[in-house]
């Protein structure tokens, strides 16, 4: 499943998404990360290995962070 | 014109009181010296309580928290310090409680040089925590100390971990009032859907076997008479789980469900046709096997975090909010209905658990239950005394047979279930709650995890009613090994010492039963000294709480024996 998560620029809010992905075992595939259109705002691109059913509950639970603005999977 | 300067530590002092913080729980340490400092000189405004060990502090900061609906404050110095308050943290983040958590951080330039007590603590916090920072610089403690705050208290509360560099606590810079009322790009509280509230009222009005199932989120919203006004113009039936509302005066209260919940709750979430989950999280303690969990029933669930809805159990009507304000919106929509049948067949299937309460309460054998105890305690405390419970066979039977006739009256570590949680709490309650009574149920083995925290009442001398239940055992841990591992008691039994003495030597006063006869008496001088008291009572060794679900089961395979 591709995941591609829009997020403002705070320290560390990476590592928060990281140790949910990790909390359920789902293994990275790859992750990039790049300005979006302004310097505040990043876009977190990953690649993990999980099911649509699984992925739905943990976009939910990354969503809720503070800093976090979208999150789209697919 | 000159801009007044301060200290960070002093600006960070400030915003405490800002915040109306008047308890804080901490120890002081090397990298956190100076707000210490700081701390002392406003001690008029706000009072430090020095506990024996940081977890102490932050289980102390959770029960002032709980019993209080502030916010809990606690402060460590770095390295130690700070690794020392992770297990609190865990408990505050399942628990939903309010804590701040300031701990002192080597200086900047120091850090990742593994210098004297540096510990990467935001890294290790990440996951037991809503939101954790560190402050570098003092210009950042302003508004990073009310952002925390306003994090730590909105929406679902939880823990919040503030770190602050050695530098920026001894920097200058300027103090200056910041008011938050929006953080951006954070979900506090979704907003309500009122077609969501419709189509539940719809449900709930066509149900004739509606159930409502009440969790700690109502508690936290402060919506007690908003849930009993909708429990009674419909007449449903409210349960609760182990942290939830509950109230024994009232009668469309039908008991605790979960693993060692009431008997007819729990059997009849599995013949209700519509059930309202309100403010709780379906956790694996309630459900027991998922896949037969209620399965018959559409399920309505009142949350305010988006995450929690489908987590466990698949959910029908879904209505996000707060239940402050979701709560009052359904009970408009809803109809009046009588459901007589319904609620007495609460009270047939109640009946089928007697032989087990005869056993607790009235037992023929000769040695003592911990029911009795519990009863008799509801005998002579104070109508609004406050429980607080450690891990174990105690805090089952203590949540089962305690009369709660007040909000917040329980405090339990209830999705960690941390050992050693009740004692450091029952102090942290205390200062929350000056003029109630705080009774602290605890077994042997709890007691023995935090109780240099007796230190506190030794300066603070907290009037603190100590219930020890001692059986010698892990009496959970030991219940378990003999229902699913044949008896093998491995490391279970506990080798005690004289708890009478050792409570001596923190001059509370104390007594030790071991006869029935003699419980009255010495539960009434516990009550009526106006000091800490301990009252050590030997219980039974190997005894079993029952009803239980064992993991894997639900509905009609639980065991009552």
């Amino acid at each position: 499943m591709k995941i591609s998560i829009l997020a403002s620029n705070i320290e560390r809010l990476i590592n928060r998404v990281i140790i949910l992905l990790n909390r359920s075992n789902f293994s990275l595939i790859y992750l990039n990360i790049s300005y979006a259109k302004k310097p505040y705002i990043m876009r977190y691109t990953l690649e993990v290995k999980c099911t649509e059913v699984s992925i739905d509950k943990i976009a939910k639970q990354i969503e809720k962070h503070l800093g976090i603005i979208s999150i789209l999977y697919y | 014109m000159n801009i007044k300067k301060y200290k960070g530590s002093e600006i960070l002092v400030k915003n405490l009181l800002i915040e109306r913080v008047e308890y804080l729980f901490g120890y002081p340490g090397g990298a956190i010296m100076s707000v210490s400092d700081s701390l002392d000189r406003h001690a008029g405004h706000i009072c430090h309580i020095l506990t024996r060990h940081e977890q102490g502090a932050i289980h102390a900061a959770q029960g002032y928290a709980r019993v209080s609906g502030k916010v809990g404050v606690c402060i460590s110095t770095s390295g130690p310090g700070a690794t020392n308050l992770i297990t609190g943290l865990a408990d505050a983040l399942i628990d939903s409680t309010p804590i701040i958590c300031i701990t002192g951080q080597v200086s900047y330039n120091l850090l990742g040089t593994d210098a004297f007590q540096e510990t990467n603590i935001l890294d290790i916090s990440f996951p037991v925590t809503k939101w954790n920072v560190q402050i570098p610089r003092a210009q950042d403690i302003c508004q990073t100390i009310r952002k925390s705050f306003f994090i730590a208290r909105s929406g679902r509360p939880g823990p919040v971990l503030i770190d602050i560099t050695k530098d920026a606590q001894l920097q200058e810079a300027i103090f200056e009032e910041i008011l938050f009322h929006k953080v951006s790009y954070f979900r506090s509280c979704p907003k309500v859907e009122v077609n969501k509230i419709e189509e539940a009222a719809i449900l709930i009005n066509a149900a004739k076997r509606p159930l409502i199932l009440v969790g700690q989120g109502v508690i936290l919203a402060e919506a007690e008479e908003e849930l009993k006004a909708l429990s009674e113009k419909a007449n449903i039936p409210i349960a609760s789980t182990l942290l939830g509302i509950r109230d024994n005066n009232h009668p469309l209260f039908v008991g605790m469900i979960g693993m060692h919940g009431h008997y007819a709750p729990n059997v009849l979430t599995n013949q209700c046709d519509i059930l309202i989950a309100i403010g709780m999280r379906f956790d694996d303690r309630v459900t027991g096997n998922i896949n037969i969990y209620a399965i018959q029933a559409q399920i309505i669930h009142l949350e305010i975090e988006a995450c929690e809805i489908g987590k466990n159990i698949p959910c029908d009507v879904p209505v996000l909010g707060d239940c402050k304000k979701t709560l009052p919106l359904l009970t408009e929509r809803v109809q009046e209905n009588i459901r007589q049948e319904w609620i007495s067949d609460f009270i047939t299937i109640q009946k089928q658990e007697e032989k087990i309460g005869q056993k607790d309460l009235y037992t023929k054998k000769e040695s003592l239950t911990m029911g009795e105890i519990i009863q008799w305690i509801n005998q002579y405390k104070n109508k609004n005394a406050v429980m607080v419970t450690d891990v174990g066979q105690h805090q089952m039977i203590a949540s089962r047979y305690f009369y709660f006739s007040s909000s917040k009256s329980q405090i339990t570590s209830g999705g960690l279930g941390t050992m050693g949680f009740s004692l450091p709490a029952a102090m942290g309650a205390k200062f929350g709650a000056r003029y109630r009574q705080i009774i602290c149920v605890i077994g042997d083995g709890g007691f023995q995890m935090t109780f240099q925290e007796l230190g506190i009442l030794l300066k603070n001398n907290l009037p603190i009613k100590i219930v020890l239940l001692n059986n010698g055992f892990l009496g959970m841990v030991r219940q378990w090994q003999e229902l699913f591992f044949k008896r093998r008691y491995a490391f279970s039994a506990l080798l005690n010492p004289d708890f009478i003495r050792l409570a001596q030597a923190y001059n509370i006063s104390g007594k030790k039963i071991e006869k029935r006869k003699k419980i009255p008496e010495a539960v009434k001088e516990m009550f009526d000294c106006n000091t800490a008291y301990l009252l050590e009572i030997i219980v039974e060794r190997e005894y079993n709480v029952f009803p239980m679900i064992t993991i894997g089961t639900y509905g009609d395979e639980i065991r009552l024996y």
